[in-house]
């Protein structure tokens, strides 16, 4: 589990660009929740972790967020910037092909 | 009896209790812990259950550096480098109480601070206020302090600055009026002999002259006085023993 911590740094705001960008609009809480539900609970992002990263993300334009009143409190919900699209996918498309060429240089062991 | 206001108010206090003061990062973390606990209920556990278990875990979360805390050190960081600054500028130019009277100001670099001769010997024979004048037998108003010297020993400058007036006077014999900032000056009176001209600028402890006893003088002695805005004062307060 906390090797994952190791492999996420580096990785996690891509991952949240993914997650952002296949489901659209969510909020901090729910993209934890999906990401469990994804990988089985083997790749469980932290709130000490994803929450500074999606303000980077914001600030650095990338994402943009909105705010809503839902039962007794203010929840912040993040989407894509339409603005930002290219930059986006293509930030993805990155780290997709440098997982594909991990795959080929780590070989299964058993 | 665990509520929804319970659970709001709850997670509120602990996030608060871990250091979190910065609004938006409470907002955002208050709404990720209360849809946990809200999730919790959802799939069967008992309210207070689901509190407990959430409670639990915040404390256990060590939250990353923010924003907020960098913003935070650094106005400490400028807020402590401003204050020394201030307090380096009072110690150094601005006027504190003296201990050694009760109205005399004294600012560390600014007064004349170097004995004015060049002689160990620190005797003064008349010091500064009232005094029985020895040669026109009145009661006066010593306006500086006599010090004792032989003949011919260098008159240093007491501390740099510009010769405003070097001459000779009837009363004050050969006489150089130094001035070192806008508030103070020093004058060096029954010099035997002059080694600047008015205008000349001199440093600290630069020789200026020589003791000698011209003017209204029984016998070779300098007679030194420091001004402050004008106005004659007790040079002892300043010149160290």
């Amino acid at each position: 589990m906390f090797a994952h911590k190791k492999f996420l740094n580096g990785t996690l705001s891509t991952i949240l660009l993914a997650l952002l960008h296949e489901n659209g609009r969510m909020y901090g809480y729910e993209i934890c929740q999906l990401a469990s539900q994804a990988t089985q609970d083997s790749i469980n992002l932290t709130e000490g972790a994803i929450y500074p990263a999606l303000h980077k993300l914001e600030k650095e334009g990338l994402i943009i967020s909105s705010k809503e009143v839902v039962n007794g409190r203010t929840r912040k919900y993040y989407n894509i910037s339409q603005h930002s699209m290219d930059k986006v996918t293509s930030q993805i498309d990155m780290l997709s092909q440098f997982v594909g060429h991990l795959q080929s240089l780590l070989k299964p062991t058993s | 009896m665990t509520n929804t206001v319970t659970i709001i108010r709850e997670i509120r206090i602990r996030l608060e209790a871990k250091g979190i003061s910065d609004a938006n990062q409470l907002e955002e973390l208050e709404d990720h812990y209360i849809s946990s606990v809200e999730h919790k209920i959802k799939m069967g556990q008992e309210a207070d259950e689901a509190l407990y278990s959430t409670l639990k875990e915040l404390d256990s979360i060590e939250f990353e550096y923010s924003p907020a805390v960098a913003h935070k050190t650094l106005a400490f960081a400028a807020l402590f480098c401003l204050l020394s600054l201030i307090g380096l500028y009072f110690y150094l130019f601005v006027s504190v109480p003296s201990a050694a009277s009760n109205n005399n100001t004294k600012s560390r670099l600014e007064a004349p601070q170097n004995w004015p001769i060049a002689t160990p010997s620190k005797i003064i024979t008349s010091e500064f206020g009232p005094r029985h004048h020895h040669l026109l037998k009145t009661k006066k108003h010593h306006s500086g302090i006599d010090i004792k010297a032989s003949q011919g020993t260098p008159v240093l400058a007491s501390n740099g600055g510009l010769i405003l007036e070097a001459g000779y006077h009837q009363k004050y014999g050969n006489y150089i009026v130094l001035q070192h900032n806008d508030r103070f000056s020093t004058r060096y009176m029954h010099l035997s002999s002059l080694t600047i001209e008015s205008c000349d600028i001199v440093v600290m402890g630069e020789q200026m002259g020589n003791v000698g006893s011209t003017g209204l003088s029984s016998g070779p002695h300098l007679h030194f006085e420091i001004l402050d805005n004008g106005q004659a004062i007790d040079p002892m307060i300043f010149l160290q023993p």
